[in-house]
């Protein structure tokens, strides 16, 4: 049934409103501290998330967000929540819908966090004199507006302004047709009646032609008196008036066919330039006009808030790590004692000796790091899973210690860590590689940064077929610099030829809807801060895949190849199944650019949901089913305009689909986390291992244990 | 010298007619058909975009200039195809009414009064085809640039296309009338 709109607008209010009572839940659980002007690092809330925290009192993740059109809403209500627990944003990434959240939670600002920057670059003398404009991003040039206590809320307001079946700026024509199909309003069985219809009236056109034709052959046979002759005639005659009204009909659908691809856009159907101008204006109005001020806008807030490693020394120390502190040594626990030792040395100030000439040389931090690397994976590969946690937690405690004294290094020296930085996914189809942006921004446009970022959101939205890509025209006089930066990054040997003038950019979907080993360094065995990562839709692996149809067949071919990579990464990093999570979308389609403002909350809500159950993973195992019963109830009765709403099709059965955090493989808990990433060499050393062996079909080396006498514990 | 006189008739003129007729009619219908599937496209660039109904002709000057630039590039191209379709639709159009004409002219016996005019009036679709391709070439060139020129002639083409037709239809139907009235 088509759902008539209200004339009323959506408001921030009703966003906020309906995810009211998730918000409050979680409150309870994790206290929220009172707001205080401080010039350490803090944690605004109970809940330990990360080892980075700012003066702002936020705690810093990075984060990853999955593409999926109009679904984005969803990722809004996951991030509001992160948000509104103390929860900010190092680094970001994202494709198509995820790439538009990544970059507006970049250029958006929180209300506190534009205090604390106004006042920084008041006192440091950044108003605008003494620089070029044009290249610098100038917190106070802001349009003050009305800015909320999280950066999510901003982006709701801009949400909820614009209608999105604008975005779908196609011919009229187009645009009736597509925002009918993903409504629900042109049902697919209409479309079927319609190709029943041509293809019958093709039917009737070859049948009647055969008929006509053997009338006419039967005409030179009958004589003229013959009453034969007279039926053959009338038969022939009708039979020619039935062709051409067929004919009428099949021809003016191959019109039409032809007249809708003409009216599509080169290479899609829509041009996306609403799009690109609706992101345009957004970030104008929050002083981004140009790459370059996003840049100086993300190191200015690092100046300003000054993130910092910040481990709770008195929790991770105490209460977790006696839990686990072992009732004897093993034989592991020598050699631990020894490289502490060494780090405790090393982590002595040098002033404190009076002789400096005869202090040891410290201890270089990344040597200690490679050791103790070196240890974990000989921990996990040799140890039994009950024995591994305490020497794990010991291990995280020594690593926190290196990486405070690399820390300690870079921030003295060049200070890039805890840099602020966003990628955004994109497929090059001219050169056929994945672009990130801006972090290849130089490979395409030189060192020309006078440009809007929301042209990286443009490329990364572009959903082949439906958007026509994104064109980067190359300028001649970057050329040179184009190929250098081909040269640096990806050492292709690239040289531009004269008709190479423009590249075409898709939906980055296509190589990597979820690029959640963006962030992912391993040669880091201990992380500051965890990757957050967030997808749309479940996969339920209980799901029945039957491919009994063309339609599945291909759309089976193109998913394979769109999700194989991400999967796969997490499968080979089983600790990102306790920081990713999928959002239950329900029935919603990922192209309802009409949807209504219930489905918007609906949406919303389903986001926030799921943030709120991914951070159950904090409270005690056996309470999380309960307290998650109570969560996904809220979703029966979503307060909206003096109605309740309810999201689930069985009001009684309120099934909502995300990991299960019940299990301690999948919740996530940061200092349990910790200690799992620390083991987790080993653990991958021991899959190659077993993944060798599968590839060379060997057999279970004869000193091994035969498969079905043991089970692992 | 005697005059001769051949009254030479085709034997088979009347099927020969009746044939041309059927396929000049089968070419006018199938060609309709295609130029109405073309309507649904030509809209205008307001919002929201409204239906452009008989784009050739608005009543004014200003009304075919507003016309003219709220209708998008790919509008303007869809009328030209719209127009190359009349191309092909005026040939079956206009000489299917002129067999009608010779058909009725040679299977309906009348008196000199109406045969007279007949065997002139027979003629006019040509003159109307003749009108109507310059009304669709001066619309082709109009979609390029709009001056008054061009309106102009399109305008005095259209108003003559129609009026040679409306005679023509209009002599016909009245020949029709009269014959029935007779018999």
């Amino acid at each position: 049934m088509p759902q008539e709109k209200p004339n009323i607008k959506l408001s921030v209010d009703e966003f906020r409103d309906a995810v009211a009572p998730i918000i409050e839940f979680l409150y309870k659980q994790y206290q929220l501290k009172p707001e205080a002007s401080s010039n350490t690092p803090w944690r605004r809330s109970a809940l330990q998330i990360s080892d980075v925290a700012d003066i702002n009192g936020s705690q810093y993740v990075d984060l990853v967000q999955e593409g999926g059109g109009v679904h984005g809403i969803a990722l809004a209500g996951y991030t509001y929540v992160l948000e509104k627990m103390g929860v900010a944003f190092m680094k970001m990434a994202g494709t198509s819908a995820g790439s538009i959240n990544t970059l507006l939670l970049s250029a958006l600002t929180t209300r506190s966090e534009l205090k604390i920057m106004q006042e920084y670059a008041k006192n440091h003398n950044i108003d605008g004199k003494g620089w070029e404009e044009s290249q610098q991003y100038n917190p106070a040039s802001v349009i003050p507006g009305k800015y909320y206590e999280t950066r999510s809320e901003k982006m709701l307001e801009y949400l909820a302004a614009k209608n999105l079946g604008d975005l779908v700026d196609g011919h009229i024509t187009w645009r009736t047709i597509l925002l009918s199909m993903f409504t629900g309003k042109l049902e697919m069985k209409e479309l079927k009646a319609y190709f029943r219809k041509v293809k019958t009236v093709t039917t009737i056109t070859v049948v009647t032609f055969i008929i006509a034709t053997l009338a006419g052959i039967c005409l030179a046979f009958f004589s003229s008196d013959n009453s034969w002759q007279s039926t053959a005639q009338w038969v022939y005659r009708i039979g020619a008036g039935i062709i051409v009204l067929c004919l009428c009909f099949i021809i003016a659908q191959i019109v039409k066919a032809r007249l809708l691809y003409r009216h599509s856009e080169r290479f899609g159907i829509n041009p996306g330039d609403d799009f690109e101008s609706w992101m345009m204006k957004i970030l104008e109005e929050n002083g981004i006009n140009n790459v370059s001020q996003l840049k100086s806008k993300l190191s200015l807030e690092k100046e300003a808030l000054r993130p910092d490693y910040f481990t709770d020394d008195e929790k991770t120390d105490n209460s977790l790590f006696k839990s686990f502190s072992p009732a004897k040594r093993n034989k592991y626990d020598a050699k631990l004692d020894e490289i502490e030792a060494e780090i405790n040395q090393a982590n002595e100030p040098i002033f404190k000796t009076l002789d400096a000439t005869q202090q040891k040389p410290p201890a270089n931090p990344d040597n200690l790091n490679d050791r103790l690397t070196r240890m974990s994976i000989e921990i996990s590969a040799n140890m039994k899973d009950d024995e591994k946690d305490a020497s794990g937690y010991r291990l995280v405690n020594l690593f926190t210690k290196v990486n405070k004294m690399k820390y300690d290094k870079i921030k003295y020296s060049d200070n890039t860590v805890f840099n602020k930085e966003i990628a955004i996914v994109s497929s090059d189809i001219t050169n056929a590689i994945k672009a990130e942006f801006p972090g290849m921004h130089k490979m395409y446009w030189g060192e020309n940064y006078n440009i809007s970022p929301a042209k990286y959101v443009r490329a990364s939205m572009s959903i082949p077929g439906f958007f026509k890509p994104f064109k980067i025209e190359y300028d001649p006089s970057q050329i040179a610099v184009m190929e250098c930066e081909w040269r640096n990054l990806l050492n292709i040997n690239k040289r531009f030829q004269d008709n190479d003038q423009y590249a075409y950019l898709v939906d980055g979907g296509v190589l990597s809807n979820f690029p959640v080993n963006i962030f992912y360094n391993a040669n880091t065995p201990l992380p500051y801060k965890p990757t957050i990562g967030v997808k749309l839709e479940f996969e339920d692996d209980a799901r029945s895949r039957n491919i009994d149809n063309h339609v599945k067949f291909a759309g089976s071919i193109v998913n394979t190849m769109r999700f194989f990579y991400d999967r796969d990464f997490i499968s080979k990093h089983n600790n990102f199944k306790k920081t990713v999570r999928s959002i239950d979308t329900g029935e919603i389609h990922w192209l309802n650019f009409d949807m209504s403002d219930e489905q918007k909350i609906e949406l919303f809500f389903r986001g926030a949901l799921t943030a709120a159950i991914f951070l159950l993973g904090e409270l005690p195992q056996d309470e999380r089913a309960g307290y998650k019963r109570e969560l996904v109830t809220m979703g029966s009765a979503i307060k909206f305009r003096g109605q309740k709403l309810c999201m689930y099709a069985d009001k009684e059965k309120c099934s909502f689909m995300t990991e299960d955090n019940s299990s301690e493989d999948v919740s996530f808990n940061w200092n349990k986390y910790k200690k799992d990433r620390v083991l987790l060499p080993g653990e991958q050393q021991q899959m190659n291992n077993d993944m060798k062996r599968k590839a060379s079909f060997s057999q279970v080396k004869d000193d091994e244990p035969k498969a079905s006498n043991t089970s692992k514990p | 010298m005697n005059n001769i006189e051949i009254d030479f008739i085709f034997p088979c003129t009347n099927c020969l007619l009746l044939t041309a007729m059927f396929i000049l009619l089968a070419g006018a219908l199938i060609t309709t058909a295609m130029m109405s599937a073309t309507t649904a496209f030509i809209v205008s660039t307001d919002t929201p975009p409204i239906a452009i109904k008989m784009p050739e002709r608005p009543l004014t000057y200003t009304q075919l200039e507003t016309l003219f630039y709220h209708t998008s590039a790919v509008t303007k191209m869809t009328i030209r195809t719209r127009l190359r379709i009349d191309f092909w639709f005026m040939p079956c159009a206009y000489l299917f009414l002129l067999c009608l004409g010779f058909y009725i002219k040679l299977n309906a016996a009348f008196n000199d009064s109406w045969n007279t005019p007949l065997s002139y009036i027979v003629y006019l679709p040509l003159l109307s085809w003749l009108f109507d391709l310059i009304e669709n070439i001066t619309a082709i060139k109009i979609l390029d640039e709009l001056t008054h020129t061009n309106a102009k002639v399109m305008y005095i083409s259209s108003i003559l296309k129609w009026l040679t037709v409306f005679v023509f239809i209009g002599f016909l139907l009245a020949l029709l009338v009269t014959k029935t009235i007779e018999s």
